[in-house]
């Protein structure tokens, strides 16, 4: 072990002479300390799993079932999962309201007492078709504790047009099944970006995988406010999201229909090609007026550029 | 087994086939194993995290993509995140080990102490490089990959890795001769050119 004889690419070759790679056998040195030294390690023992470890190892695999592939998945960091767990009350109190709107029910606002008196006005004509259920349809079982329980909604007032049979027993809190105006178990993170890393989007700490080939991920920039709708699922041990739509919303953006994007900058340095309808750059510095407005220009007066034509 | 028929494989593993999942096991688990071993401290820890890295694979298929790297590359990519992962939470340090590792060497046979020290010698030298350097010298010299192969590995170059390997061999080199110096020198072996007392 005497004389360095080799440079990066010379060694390189001379090891895959001596050690072919793939195949176990050794042939032979040439007297350079590095070639010795790589000779060394690829002469020394291997270590092998016995077979107890390996139907040990085995069992565990077979513990962990592999789950079908899902676009979008979105995994929620565990300091999000109480966000999570406040969206889901969000939507749910909502989606009872609008489900209350569409069947004539009105709902007013959760008295404090739990043991609040329901109010019903009964139209004897009518069954009600409509039972009651605040449950959440998805459950997420989150590590921590919640100490913000939700308002819980079974203690909202109901003033109804329709009323139960007289049979029923009024002193049970009526829950809502509403007719849901988004999917069950939809789910809305809405705010600011606060860091984007690869298709990996992060709003209050929940980490967002987008679709890597989604056009969003050009535009949105850390700090846009973001709106994210999807629905919860879960796969393994993690918390997922699939993610039906990205959209920013203080900012204009527009993509058009062969993906391009385009983002309102907030000046006049970045105009917008002509299929964008972009209404508040042009009304910012070409003097268009906003959708709507008839204003100042009368028709045929506007920039042809405003079609929304692609 | 050709690169198409792992494809395959991984394509079955993926929508839940538990044979596919196992027959990806068994074809890289030794190696898997191989490569945490040379890295951590004990047999106990290299076979607790081999379990990790395929508990992990089988949890990440869904979200595996087949992007014509091999996929014993991804494999791989587990592993070195499970070892560094590992460090964190123990924070041993290895020359603790090889005590541990050599403790009961007076009962098995000299064959087999040497092959443990011999072990011992270049997990401890591996020790001295970064992660890089020590999965180019075992996939490159323990697991005899390619020099391509190694650079799906550690996301370089095949140029670049060839020249980690000639900075980390000439490195190394030098590690072990000292260590031989001293191991020769701690178990008496400079008596060899005394001669003999009468």
């Amino acid at each position: 072990m005497t004389e360095f004889r080799h440079d990066p690419n010379s060694l390189a070759d001379r090891l895959d002479q001596l050690l072919p790679p793939g195949k176990p056998e050794q042939i032979g040195t040439d007297g350079d300390p590095l070639i010795e030294t790589a000779a060394r390690i690829a002469s020394a023992p291997r270590p092998t799993l016995s077979p107890e470890a390996m139907a040990r190892i085995q069992a565990q695999i077979t513990q962990v079932q592999p789950v079908a592939p899902q676009r979008f998945p979105v995994r929620i960091a565990s300091s999000g999962r109480l966000a999570l767990v406040a969206a889901f009350a969000v939507i749910l109190i909502v989606g009872s309201v609008f489900a209350a709107r569409e069947l004539g029910i009105t709902l007013i606002a959760p008295t404090e007492t739990p043991t609040a008196t329901n109010t019903l006005t009964e139209t004897p004509s009518q069954t009600p078709s409509v039972t009651a259920s605040s449950t959440p349809t998805a459950t997420i079982q989150p590590t921590e504790t919640a100490t913000n329980t939700p308002e819980p909604t079974a203690t909202s007032t109901i003033a109804a047009s329709n009323t139960p049979l007289p049979t029923e027993d009024t002193s049970v809190l009526p829950t809502i099944t509403p007719t849901p105006t988004t999917q069950p178990g939809m789910v809305v993170v809405e705010g600011p970006v606060e860091s984007i890393n690869g298709n990996i989007v992060v709003i209050y700490d929940i980490e967002i995988e987008v679709d890597p080939n989604d056009p969003i991920l050009a535009v949105i920039q850390v700090g846009d406010h973001v709106r994210i709708e999807g629905t919860v699922g879960v796969v393994g041990s993690t918390v997922v999201v699939i993610a039906v739509t990205v959209v920013v919303v203080d900012i204009d953006v527009s993509v058009s229909s062969s993906g391009e994007v385009w983002r309102d900058e907030g000046d006049c340095s970045n105009p917008p090609p002509p299929w964008a309808p972009a209404h508040g750059w042009r009304a910012r510095c070409e003097g268009a007026p906003p959708p709507g407005n008839s204003g100042g220009m009368g028709m045929g007066m506007g920039n042809p550029d405003d079609d929304d034509d692609d | 087994m050709s690169s198409e028929t792992i494809d395959q494989l991984v394509g079955r593993a993926q929508q839940g086939d538990t044979g596919a999942v196992e027959a990806l096991y068994q074809r890289y688990a030794q190696s898997v194993y191989r490569y945490i071993y040379y890295r951590v401290s004990s047999t106990i820890d290299a076979e607790d995290l081999t379990a990790e890295v395929f508990v992990k694979m089988v949890e990440g298929l869904p979200r595996y993509r087949i992007t014509g790297a091999p996929f014993e590359a991804w494999l791989y990519r587990i592993a070195a995140a499970r070892v560094i992962d590992h460090r964190r939470r123990t924070k041993r340090r290895p020359q603790a080990e090889l005590t541990e590792n050599l403790a009961d060497s007076a009962t098995q046979p000299e064959e087999e102490v040497q092959r443990a020290q011999e072990i011992e010698m270049l997990r401890r030298a591996f020790s001295q490089f970064n992660d890089e350097e020590q999965t180019l010298l075992i996939l490159r010299f323990v697991e005899r990959k390619s020099h391509q192969e190694v650079a799906d590995v550690l996301g370089k170059s095949p140029a670049a890795v060839k020249s980690m390997q000639h900075r980390t061999l000439l490195r190394l080199a030098s590690l072990l001769g000292s260590e031989e110096k001293v191991r020769h020198y701690l178990r008496g072996g400079n008596h060899d050119r005394i001669s003999p007392r009468p």
